[in-house]
């Protein structure tokens, strides 16, 4: 459904570097990684907003800069803020963007905007962060696409905003022929539900695995240096503490004692991220 | 159906759901036969991922619970009466070891632990 293959872009100073993923139809996917990392730059070349240097994107089997059109028309997206004229009301929104997708149903988009509790008359300008964020979500509902892209889309919102958000996502998935990709920080939102997790930093891939796999393996080891140090585990880094150390590794043995625990997405970035810096 | 997950628990989530599950078919709340939420529907009512809902029914599956029609969903095994009597027969033998193990520690008497559960058989 979704597939990304060695893709390279150079911006600046900034690279993208050999990045592939896949994803199937049916399953939410949670993009990660530390401020500046390539998120949204991979999301805008998802989007083909960005042509990649090198590299292929396929979504839905069609080559993006092949059949741009039908695959803009089969995604849904949501960024952190609404760009869009703000002296325009939402219902001016709905005829403009409506305009823009094959099957936009005007019905569903006014059940959302009802559901959601915002008034169609309302100023563009004058929409709550939360409401900005509905209205895009409406919109990318409202013209049944198979790909769901969302880029920071709870950063700044409330919690009962951030639920209803996912709640919807999962909704979105029951049918199974629907996809999400979601980019966020706010890791412990999607720690439950998403199916898989790609993991970037720096412009390149540290890692795309499902949930579980990541849930069963990744493990904190809290003990003496001396134990750190006898011990022959493959440390991702060693945290070094006043009193203790501590540090993220791969348990492939299933070894299961006080001295370890399962992480945080949160714990599993900063470990990763400082692994690198050093 | 009930099935309650606790973010405490040191369980995963998988698991939770697959002793949840068995748990309703021993109090009969599941009959045999009778037929499972989807995965994705139980998923999204669970509020947990498509992945971890899939995993705890192919371990279902595995242990001969459940079984799965193809196309048409997932059915509370027929034979699993029996099954979930063994598991749980084991289950009270595996105790009672540690509870021997406890005892003689402390060295007490077969008639020590015989006097012990009868107080607390009687008490409940």
């Amino acid at each position: 459904m979704i597939k990304l293959e060695n893709l390279y872009k150079n911006i600046g100073d900034f690279k993208i570097e050999d990045i592939s993923f896949e994803l199937d139809k049916g399953y939410i996917m949670a993009l990660i990684g530390p401020n500046g990392s390539g998120k949204t730059t991979l999301i805008k070349m998802l989007l083909g907003l960005i042509k990649a240097d090198k590299g292929e994107i396929k979504l839905f089997d069609k080559n993006i800069s092949e059949d741009e059109i039908y695959v803009k028309d089969n995604i849904g997206f949501v960024f952190d803020s609404l760009n869009f004229y703000p002296n325009l009301r939402v219902k001016d929104l709905k005829k403009i963007v409506g305009e823009a997708y094959s099957r936009f149903n005007s019905k569903v988009f006014d059940d959302y905007i009802k559901k959601f509790n915002i008034n169609p008359k309302a100023y563009i300008g004058n929409l709550s962060k939360g409401e900005a964020m509905k209205i895009m979500m409406a919109n990318a509902l409202s013209h049944d696409a198979k790909l769901l892209i969302l880029d920071e889309p709870t950063a700044g919102l409330d919690p009962i905003v951030r639920k209803e958000l996912l709640s919807i996502l999962q909704e979105e998935i029951v049918s199974g022929d629907k996809s999400v990709i979601i980019s966020t920080h706010i890791t412990s939102d999607i720690y439950d539900i998403a199916d898989y997790v790609t993991f970037i930093n720096k412009g390149k891939l540290v890692f795309s695995k499902d949930m579980e796999e990541i849930k069963d393996k990744y493990r904190i080891f809290r003990a003496s240096r001396e134990e750190i140090e006898r011990s022959n585990k493959k440390f991702i880094w060693v945290k070094e503490k006043k009193y203790y150390c501590e540090a993220l590794f791969i348990d492939e043995a299933g070894i299961e004692d006080e001295k370890t625990y399962i992480p945080s997405l949160e714990e599993i970035i900063y470990y990763y991220v400082k692994g690198e810096e050093q | 159906m009930k099935i309650i997950i606790s973010n405490t628990s040191k369980l995963p989530i998988y698991e939770q759901i697959v002793n949840g599950i068995k748990e309703e078919i021993i109090s009969g709340n599941l009959k045999p036969n009778e037929k499972l939420p989807s995965i994705r529907a139980l998923a999204r009512d669970l509020n947990i991922s498509v992945i971890t809902t899939k995993r705890a029914y192919e371990e279902l599956e595995r242990e001969g619970f459940i079984e799965t029609v193809g196309g048409k969903g997932c059915y509370v095994s027929y034979f699993n009466k029996e099954l979930i009597y063994e598991e749980r027969l084991k289950e009270i033998e595996k105790k009672l070891e540690e509870i021997l193990e406890l005892s003689r520690g402390l060295k007490l008497s077969k008639e020590d632990i015989f006097n012990m559960i009868n107080l607390l058989y009687e008490g409940e």
